[in-house]
């Protein structure tokens, strides 16, 4: 009941659905327009890529005077709480790349006597030559998998649909991550990449269904296969959240966070822009 | 499901083998076989540049790693790595503090040889001649020499030194020459009688063993040894990265509940949608092996697990799970079940390609820093795409 009900508003309105992705597409921009107004530069760059030392210290407590200590040298000193308690469960502060890992190990350790703490330190010129590799292979990570799903699907328009709309993901969620303060690095660019492979499966399975198969409306053989590509969905979001609320490290959070939005825009991008566009082009041809 | 036919397809048979293989290598009953990175066993990562780029990379980071186990540091990895502008060197130090190795890396290393307590030449006054070096085979025994210019002023101490010592009958003087880094005693060599009040420029250190392996293994430190004093650059330190033992501990512990947990909720998706606890059973069944095979190919190739690698083999696991849902709804939908398998197959190889494409530039980057990643979602979607898929694909039959 409720499936034919949405079936016959689909088959109606699918074309109107394209304003959706085009929408969340113009966001993502804007937030990126945002950022390079701001700063001049798109993305907050982790000092992976910027060059500088982080040092996490684990302390609920931060005694007097501390924090003015770190400041008037002009490290920024940031408290973290702990979601659940809002207890200080650490502070973490961060020097720019023109002080030496050293010097900010010394006074930490004044500081917070006997504390845990972990430490990062990237030169300068180490970060801009990461950057530099970054940007490189992630041209080459899209210069390769347009060729594979080129040479996988002779046909354009599914070529097309597929690159775009893993491009999107990827544009999308680079953007919005943003927004939730998480920094370009290493490891979120790995997850950025990755998200690429991830909306491939569910759009080959569409693209698959609408032109592979001859039986029947196209339309409802899409309405079908959303059902898969939602058990998917629904088994990504799962287990992503039980990784983000759980995990206590930091790196795989990060990965969790670019992976969950990704993983959102998918369905956007896959059901009302790819989808779309492969169903209004077979439409079109009959 | 009829266990009995489901154990004669090869496809099942194959994957349970591999499992077999990968429980063999990895000993889980001794502790398991694997190499945890430093940021789980706690640990720090320094990167280094050579303040001269034009000196091999290999001599520093052999004598840099030789240098550290002469110190009698075991579990440190010195690599040499290179990014777009210069080549680097690499020492991941699990279970030490950075403290520990930076003073080691910044240490002297001081070579000293003595004669009778009396100081005969240092570091400075030894130049290895590296193409002069031997390893010979005599009878069952294994023997090299190391040919080293002493500068006048130690050839001289040396005159005076053995002037004073006698021969033994054996064809060598009674005293040895010994030999000490940073006061530690090392090595002593016997000292030829005929060199005795003999002003000698150039040397040889001699040694061997009554195997090949250990003979290479002597001569290889004795040269970093003799080099040691002269690693050809400074090194400057370009990375710091430390890890509390305690925290990366708790990462991974936290980690594991996690991926615990996030299986149950895949579990209970999956159970709401097929309500047939066999297709279940056989996905986390799935999962798990997935996971064993890639623990053992990691374990197999000594590849070390940081979080980053972590996080890749939950992803490539995760991606394992979407694609047996798309095999499950192919197979469930009936029809033609040749047709069916083969559209299923095309989705999961276009998925697999795409991967492998995002996954194979990664690897270079930052002097490694995402390779564990890289190398490890490679590795877990290989595992799946060649054994767990087709393997699964093969019981499905059985189960729906």
């Amino acid at each position: 009941m409720l499936y034919e009900r949405f079936y016959a508003w689909y088959s109606k309105n699918y074309r109107a659905l394209i304003l959706i992705p085009a929408i969340v597409f113009l966001s993502a921009a804007f937030i990126f327009y945002n950022n390079w107004q701001a700063a001049g530069e798109f993305f907050p760059k982790d000092i992976d890529l910027s060059g500088g030392t982080v040092v996490s210290v684990y302390t609920s407590v931060v005694p007097e005077g501390v924090k003015e200590r770190f400041e008037s040298r002009g490290f920024s000193f940031r408290e973290i709480h702990s979601y659940e308690t809002g207890e200080l469960i650490a502070v973490s502060i961060e020097a720019g790349p023109g002080f030496s890992p050293q010097e900010v190990a010394l006074l930490v350790n004044s500081s917070f006597p006997g504390k845990e703490y972990d430490m990062k330190s990237v030169g300068p010129a180490m970060g801009e030559s990461f950057m530099r590799g970054a940007t490189r292979s992630v041209v080459w990570a899209f210069l390769l998998m347009g060729v594979i799903l080129a040479l996988i699907f002779r046909q354009p328009i599914v070529a097309f649909t597929v690159i775009l709309s893993g491009f999107l993901n990827v544009f999308e969620a680079a953007a919005y991550m943003t927004l939730l303060g998480v920094k370009l690095a290493p490891h979120t660019i790995g997850a950025l990449l990755m998200l690429m492979g991830w909306s491939v499966d569910s759009e080959v399975l569409f693209d698959t269904k609408i032109l592979k198969e001859i039986e029947g409306d196209p339309k409802r053989r899409a309405v079908g296969a959303m059902k898969t590509a939602m058990t998917m969905s629904m088994s990504i979001f799962a287990s992503l959240s039980a990784l983000y609320f759980i995990s206590a490290s930091p790196l795989i959070k990060e990965m969790v966070i670019v992976l969950l939005l990704g993983s959102f825009f998918d369905i956007i991008n896959t059901w009302f822009q790819s989808l779309s566009m492969v169903l209004w082009y077979t439409e079109g041809r009959k | 499901m009829n266990v009995d036919r489901l154990l004669r397809k090869w496809r099942v048979m194959f994957l349970l083998i591999v499992i077999a293989l990968s429980v063999y290598q990895l000993r889980p009953w001794a502790g398991l076989n694997l190499h945890w990175g430093f940021d789980i066993q706690g640990g720090s990562r320094i990167i280094l540049r050579p303040t001269n780029q034009s000196v091999s990379l290999e001599d520093v980071t052999s004598v840099l790693q030789n240098r550290l186990n002469v110190y009698g540091l075991r579990d440190i990895r010195v690599r040499g790595a290179s990014d777009l502008q210069s080549s680097l060197v690499v020492v991941e130090a699990a279970g030490l503090s950075e403290e520990d190795v930076q003073s080691l890396l910044a240490s002297e290393g001081f070579f000293e040889g003595k004669i009778n307590n009396v100081t005969i030449f240092t570091g400075d006054d030894v130049r290895v001649d590296k193409a002069g070096i031997r390893l010979q085979k005599k009878g069952n025994f294994y023997s090299y020499s190391i040919p080293v210019m002493l500068s006048p002023e130690a050839a001289r101490k040396f005159a005076k030194a053995t002037e004073a010592l006698f021969p033994t009958g054996s064809g060598y003087l009674d005293k040895t020459l010994d030999l000490f880094i940073d006061g530690q005693p090392i090595d002593s060599l016997q000292i030829s009688s005929d060199l005795r009040g003999r002003e000698v420029p150039n040397a040889q250190v001699t040694g061997g063993a009554e195997t090949r392996d250990e003979a290479v293994k002597r001569l290889n430190r004795m040269t970093a040894i003799l080099m040691t004093g002269s690693i050809p650059t400074k090194l400057e330190i370009e990375s710091i990265q430390r890890v509390s033992p305690i925290l990366g501990s708790e990462f991974l512990r936290t980690t594991a509940i996690a991926a615990l947990v996030a299986a149950a909720l895949v579990a209970a998706v999956l159970y709401a949608r097929y309500r047939n606890p066999d297709v279940v059973g056989a996905i986390l069944f799935m999962s798990l092996s997935e996971l064993i095979i890639t623990l053992g190919v990691a374990s197999f190739i000594n590849w070390e697990l940081d979080l980053s690698a972590i996080a890749g083999l939950v992803i490539a696991i995760g991606t394992g799970v979407d694609q047996e849902i798309i095999m499950t709804d192919e197979i469930l939908r009936g029809g033609s079940g040749k047709q069916r398998t083969k559209e299923a197959m095309f989705v999961i190889m276009a998925t697999f390609g795409t991967m492998m494409a995002a996954m194979l530039p990664l690897a270079w980057i930052g002097a490694g820093a995402v390779r564990g990643f890289a190398v490890t979602t490679g590795i877990g979607i290989a595992v799946g795409y060649l054994v767990t898929r087709p393997s699964y694909l093969a019981a499905l039959d059985e189960l729906v």
